[in-house]
């Protein structure tokens, strides 16, 4: 007499695939000479995996992997030339990251103190709205806006030439 | 092991050695081919996403953990997503047969006149006839169903490929099997199933 044995597709499932131990395999197969719906859905896996295997396999064309290689040629291609580029007008090294952000600081103050006149707005600095606002509040928001404004524009090409995309 | 062969070409991919892209796509363009063709339904997007695959396992080989899963589930990630992808933007005609016009078309009532084709015409027919019923199953399911049957993989592999618990993909393949099962039962016993 077979021990009890609770019905489970996923057991069926797995003594159908062959993805159970021997141990396992032999109570499954007790188990469905006694239990009718196991048996049956045993039986649905087998007659669907029998239709699903007359679609046959293929193979893909024989230049697949000449195509391939020429497709990542030409991205490998494209990357080069993009990087190339961006070497030629910001190499990354760390001094002259360091440089251009105490420029930029540099040409902030600068501003700051109406020395450079090229953005007349500064000589009247009560004069921006968020400085009426909220005063001295306000003055300190605009400055942190227009340095971030700036060292982010200066420092466009180096990230965009450390970004991921150009590392191997 | 398979497994370890896999992970250390996948090494020299990383530094750039394309011979052992070559070993990996002389392995596997056949498995992903195929799961391409019968998730999509077209010879020729799927010979377009081979390429674009294969292109993605070089430029991406530096996102290839094998702590966290094996290289075939990888692959087939990859090959799956240009899947979805393409399938959210409509651009090709992903093929989707709606089930309530199964008793329009002949191809179903194949199976039961002949279930071992001798001919070529007889095989060609049994193709189509499969591939039409791959089609009336919804992605989720078609997935789960071909990634099993065609390309068995493990259900912890298949669980790792479509990013979802290994519980899950089960339910979904016996449903996918629910579903084949009852094209093939009588018309009275169709009232019974219910609407995926």
């Amino acid at each position: 007499m077979s021990m009890k044995y609770n019905c489970s597709k996923d057991r069926v499932l797995a003594f159908y695939f062959g993805e159970c131990s021997s141990e396992e395999g032999n109570r499954i197969q007790r188990h469905l000479e006694e239990c009718g719906d196991c048996s049956s859905y045993l039986n649905e896996l087998r007659q669907t995996g029998n239709i699903l295997r007359l679609w046959e396999d293929s193979s893909p064309d024989v230049n697949t992997w000449d195509e391939i290689r020429e497709s990542i040629s030409e991205k490998e291609l494209e990357k080069t030339n993009t990087v190339s580029y961006y070497r030629e007008i910001a190499p990354a090294t760390p001094f002259i990251k360091i440089l251009l952000i105490i420029m930029a600081m540099a040409f902030l103050l600068f501003m700051l103190r109406s020395r450079i006149p090229l953005f007349s707005f500064w000589n009247q600095w009560n004069d921006l709205w968020v400085v009426r606002l909220l005063g001295p509040l306000g003055m300190a928001i605009a400055a942190i806006f227009c340095l971030g404004a700036f060292i982010t524009l200066s420092m466009t090409p180096i990230l965009i030439w450390e970004s991921r995309i150009f590392k191997k | 092991m398979q497994t370890s062969d896999d992970n250390q070409l996948m090494q020299q991919v990383k530094s750039g050695h394309g011979t052992a892209l070559k070993i990996l796509y002389d392995k596997y363009n056949q498995m992903i081919f195929n799961f391409l063709c019968r998730c999509i339904g077209s010879r020729e997007i799927a010979q377009e996403f081979i390429q674009e695959t294969f292109a993605r396992v070089w430029f991406s080989s530096g996102t290839f953990n094998p702590n966290k899963g094996t290289f075939k589930s990888w692959i087939f990630a990859i090959a799956l997503n240009l899947i979805r992808n393409e399938r959210s933007k409509k651009e090709y005609s992903y093929q989707y047969v709606n089930p309530a016009d199964i008793g329009k078309k002949k191809e179903l009532t194949y199976f039961s006149s002949v279930e071992h084709p001798q001919s070529q015409c007889e095989k060609d027919q049994a193709q189509k006839a499969v591939h039409f019923m791959l089609m009336t199953l919804k992605p989720h399911f078609r997935e789960v169903l071909v990634l099993k049957n065609y390309q068995y993989l493990t259900f912890t592999e298949i669980a790792e490929v479509l990013n979802i618990p290994e519980s899950t993909a089960k339910a979904r393949y016996h449903r996918a099997i629910d579903v084949i099962r009852a094209h093939f039962k009588k018309k009275e016993d169709r009232a019974d199933v219910h609407e995926i």
